[in-house]
């Protein structure tokens, strides 16, 4: 019986461990491969896909580069806009402009800044974020980009004057623009900075 | 079947069905997590996020953050590792001031990481560069390697990074919950009907947006981080000017 049990226990932590470190079956390991890699996903500036992108569209972007942003990004977040979110089309041309400057989806610093990163502050000169730009641990991404969609981001960044077609919680409308949510994270001062895992 | 083998087998059958789940994860994403069905398949290059920020511990450097892997369930952290077929990639375009009118940034310097075999609760990591790439675009090939150690033990490679490559608590926060209630064709294509206003295409279930206070759909999420502290004159001349950021992650298959 002692047997039976062990086997079974060692078995049952052999297969989730094999679960566990495989999730794939790709036979080709990536350290000692001299062939090329096709890539398959993408991040710059946050929740671009999330928010502005319908599903069925995020491969494209996943699987694109910068130079393909204004083609395969830039109507995505014009319609987003002007249809879901109801703005101008001049507020979504804003937006469009801001979301991909450079002309790309890219997380933008500025080593000649000293201070805090602050995620849209070059874009911006610092009127949304931090003159650093980049993006910090603690940056609400989510807002910022919500607000840009949903609310008078652009208006008080002085990059547009405003349509009056918010969706911020004034006036009886609802809250699209913030989530309200106020996070317990363990950023530390200490490399890496990010908090142990909980 | 003896008592002793029925509850081994019915551990047994557990601990799979707890592993399937991690692997697919919970539903709380990352803000660019779970994004297409490629990444949904293959969580161990599913990027969730990519930070850049100044060292908090030196002014000279900066740090460079790409998460993979969102959603690993509270406890789980430890029991996580990077996928050993991924390519992971932080690229850098130091040039990004001067590009021509019209033009997007091209990748001039780029750090590379792949892993080894995942066992016995560790894994190698192998880091290449920074240098310029071989090649830019979609598809990329390895540079010469500067550095290796294990995950989730900080390193130092020979050329002046200090790497820590593995279980992170999740820094996102977004109520990810509410925000797909308003918008689920954004949630892997739902045919759901939003809860907003019916005169924003909705059925009025959520006429406030979201809640306040809103919900943490990140609260206690583990990803696996691979963060990067370097003096800012190893990917910047002179270390002051632009630069552009992205992360990626690729396969030989593409899949």
């Amino acid at each position: 019986m002692m047997i039976s049990r062990t086997f079974v226990a060692a078995f049952a932590a052999g297969c989730t461990l094999l679960a566990l470190a495989g999730c794939s079956n790709d036979p080709t390991l990536a350290g000692t491969n001299t062939g090329t890699f096709i890539q398959i996903d993408r991040v710059g500036r946050p929740a671009l896909d999330t928010i502005f992108v319908p599903f069925a569209q995020h491969a494209a972007n996943d699987r694109g580069t910068p130079a393909t942003d204004v083609k395969v990004l830039g109507p995505e977040i014009s319609t987003f806009m002007t249809q879901t979110a109801g703005r101008s089309a001049a507020v979504a041309a804003a937006g469009e402009s801001l979301l991909l400057t450079h002309n790309a989806d890219v997380l933008l610093a500025d080593f000649s800044q000293s201070g805090n990163a602050g995620y849209l502050g070059v874009e911006t000169s610092g009127k949304i974020g931090q003159v650093f730009g980049g993006r910090g641990l603690t940056d609400d991404v989510m807002t910022a980009d919500l607000g840009i969609a949903f609310g008078n981001a652009l208006v008080t960044a002085g990059l547009v004057a405003d349509d009056g077609k918010e969706n911020n919680g004034q006036a009886g409308t609802p809250n699209l623009t913030s989530a309200g949510v106020v996070p317990v994270r363990h950023i530390t001062a200490v490399f890496p900075y990010l908090g142990a895992p909980q | 079947m003896k008592p002793a083998r029925l509850y081994g087998a019915i551990f047994a059958a557990f601990a799979l069905i707890a592993a399937a789940v991690v692997c697919v994860h919970s539903p709380a994403p990352g803000a660019d997590a779970y994004d297409s069905a490629t990444t949904i398949a293959r969580p161990g290059a599913d990027i969730s996020d990519a930070y850049l920020f100044p060292s908090p511990a030196n002014t000279g450097n900066i740090v460079a953050v790409m998460d993979v892997n969102p959603g690993i369930a509270a406890g789980q952290g430890l029991n996580a590792y990077f996928d050993q077929h991924v390519l992971y990639q932080m690229k850098f375009d130091n040039l990004v001031a001067s590009e021509a009118q019209g033009a997007a940034p091209t990748e001039n310097m780029v750090v590379q990481f792949s892993v080894g075999a995942a066992g016995s609760g560790t894994q190698q990591i192998f880091v290449y560069g920074p240098s310029a790439p071989n090649q830019t675009g979609a598809n990329d090939t390895l540079l010469p390697q500067t550095g290796s150690g294990y995950i989730n033990k900080a390193f130092q490679t020979t050329n002046g990074l200090t790497v820590f490559a593995g279980a992170r608590e999740d820094p996102f926060f977004f109520d990810s919950t509410q925000f797909y209630k308003m918008f689920p064709d954004r949630n892997g294509g739902s045919t759901a009907q939003s809860c907003l206003p019916v005169s924003l295409g909705g059925n009025d279930t959520c006429p406030q947006g979201f809640n306040n206070p809103g919900t943490d759909g990140q609260a206690n999420a583990n990803v696996l981080s691979i963060v990067v502290e370097m003096p800012r004159t190893l990917i910047m001349p002179n270390g002051v000017g632009k630069i552009a950021y992205w992360a990626t992650t690729g396969t030989t298959t593409g899949q």
